[in-house]
């Protein structure tokens, strides 16, 4: 049972990430298009998305988070302190920590500049981790499954 | 109107746009100058200075002195951390916040061709806070109440101008004896109703709205699609806008505007008076006193201001109906 167990958390490990950026990018898209044709304001359109776990508590706590910093960067890197477990490696929390420090801090098209360059750095991560958790993930669920099949067959 | 009620006084509302240094600074301020607050300018590298509508004081204190650092988070707070949603505003040197603040902006002004595509580096702003005073326009109104057509608000920078002419939009819009004009409002610089998250900040009555929109085309585009009998507009002057005031008036429209000017004499050197008052839009025209706010100084007929062939000016004696000359 352990066996499964942990090849199915190796597997939720790949999962949470792809999830994690395949929402991360809807969410650039969505912030893109809002300052693209609405220019609202930026916690306008943060308490205004809706999205699922895990996006969805980064983007609450950075809201939470304005209200007490009065700092958009400092309000982004502490949502990202408390939710360290996002699944995502130290580049890709990178491109995403630095997106926020350059967010709601210039003219229209500099933010659509910005949106775009950082859909293009981070979709490449989105590609390689869903190939990992084609491979990888469904790997380590038959070795778990197998060697916790091997184990109790000797045990037998 | 409880919603107008409960609403934060404009000085708590400015406070919340302050960074923590300032916040705590202009909250000792005593009660008599936070209610007679006007300005607050902050220049970088100088001590504040508050402006109230009887005098100006410079805080005292080295924490009173803006940093640059100071001055960018307080203009990101002003803009909720969102620039680009005032890119228009700050490009002709201004935002107007939630509430009808509006901020001046000095800075570095980055020019592409002849027009301005950036600012680097604010240096001061300038905050402007707006206040609502019920019946300010009390006098005003029964004046120009019965044989309306048309009247130009002259008055000096900080005179009252535009608090004026929203109660006037309020009290038009609410008169019954005057079966309830429709006005239109055409708030160019978000400072008469101040429209934000969809909702007025003032009371205006039972006025519409054009918010953000340059005062020529909203003046067009409300006689087309609002059918309205009064339209409000703040500080007009261009030729666009002269010519606009005209079309409006070909359809039957009484426009109520302002424009800057410290008294008659200075009014009529003002190059921009001449299309204005060519259009024959304004029967009235109303000289508030500076000093005391709200108060009419002169009211002159147009048939008055053309009887009174002042100084090196010459005007044709003629009426309203024909056009004046001016040397």
């Amino acid at each position: 049972m352990s066996g499964v167990l942990s090849g199915f958390i190796f597997y939720s490990k790949y999962n949470l990430k792809v999830s994690f950026l395949t929402q991360y990018i809807n969410f650039i898209t969505v912030l893109r298009n809002e300052i693209r044709y609405s220019q609202k304001p930026l916690v306008e359109i943060l308490k205004n998305f809706r999205c699922e776990n895990p996006l969805s508590k980064y983007i609450s706590r950075c809201t939470e988070y304005l209200n007490k910093t009065g700092s958009f960067k400092k309000s982004w890197d502490a949502a990202f302190k408390d939710c360290g477990c996002l699944g995502i490696s130290g580049e890709e929390q990178e491109i995403i920590k630095n997106f926020g420090s350059t967010l709601g801090s210039c003219d229209v098209s500099g933010q659509i500049h910005y949106c775009d360059y950082n859909l293009d750095m981070i979709k490449p991560y989105l590609l390689s981790s869903k190939e990992k958790r084609k491979s990888k993930g469904k790997l380590s669920v038959i070795l778990c499954v197998g060697i916790s099949v091997l184990i109790s067959i000797v045990l037998i | 109107m409880a919603e107008f009620n409960e609403k934060k006084d404009g000085f708590d509302r400015v406070i919340e746009f302050m960074n923590s240094k300032f916040k705590k600074l202009l909250k000792n301020l005593s009660k008599e100058k936070k209610d007679f607050l006007q300005e607050i300018r902050i220049r970088a590298g100088m001590p504040t200075v508050i402006v109230c509508s009887n005098n100006s004081f410079i805080l005292d204190g080295s924490e009173s002195v803006a940093t640059p650092v100071d001055i960018k988070e307080i203009f990101n707070l002003l803009c909720g951390y969102s620039v680009y949603s005032f890119e228009n505003q700050i490009k002709k040197g201004f935002i107007t916040i939630d509430g009808g603040h509006r901020i001046g902006l000095c800075g570095e002004y980055v020019f592409s061709g002849d027009k301005i595509s950036a600012v680097n580096e604010l240096t001061s702003l300038n905050i402007r806070i707006a206040r609502e005073f019920p019946n300010c326009s009390k006098d005003i109104f029964e004046k120009i109440k019965n044989d309306f057509l048309g009247a130009l608000i002259v008055g000096p920078p900080c005179c009252g101008k535009t608090t004026i002419i929203r109660d006037l939009s309020r009290r038009f819009s609410l008169s019954e004896k005057l079966k309830l004009p429709k006005t239109c409002i055409i708030d160019e610089r978000l400072e008469i109703a101040s429209c934000h998250g969809g909702k007025v900040q003032f009371n205006i009555g039972l006025s519409d709205v054009l918010s953000g929109i340059p005062k020529s085309a909203g003046i067009m585009m409300a006689v087309r699609c609002m059918s309205p009998n009064i339209i409000i507009c703040d500080e007009i002057g261009t030729s666009e806008e002269a010519m606009a005031v005209k079309s409006a008036l070909n359809c039957g429209v009484k426009i109520i505007a302002t424009i800057h000017a410290f008294g008659l004499d200075d009014f009529l050197k003002k190059p921009q008076i001449v299309p204005l008052v060519n259009s024959g839009a304004f029967e009235k025209i109303i000289f508030l006193d500076g000093e005391n706010f709200g108060k009419i100084k002169e009211i002159y007929s147009m048939e008055e201001l053309y009887d009174k062939n002042y100084r090196n000016y010459t005007f044709n004696n003629v009426g309203c109906s024909e056009r004046i000359h001016i040397l």
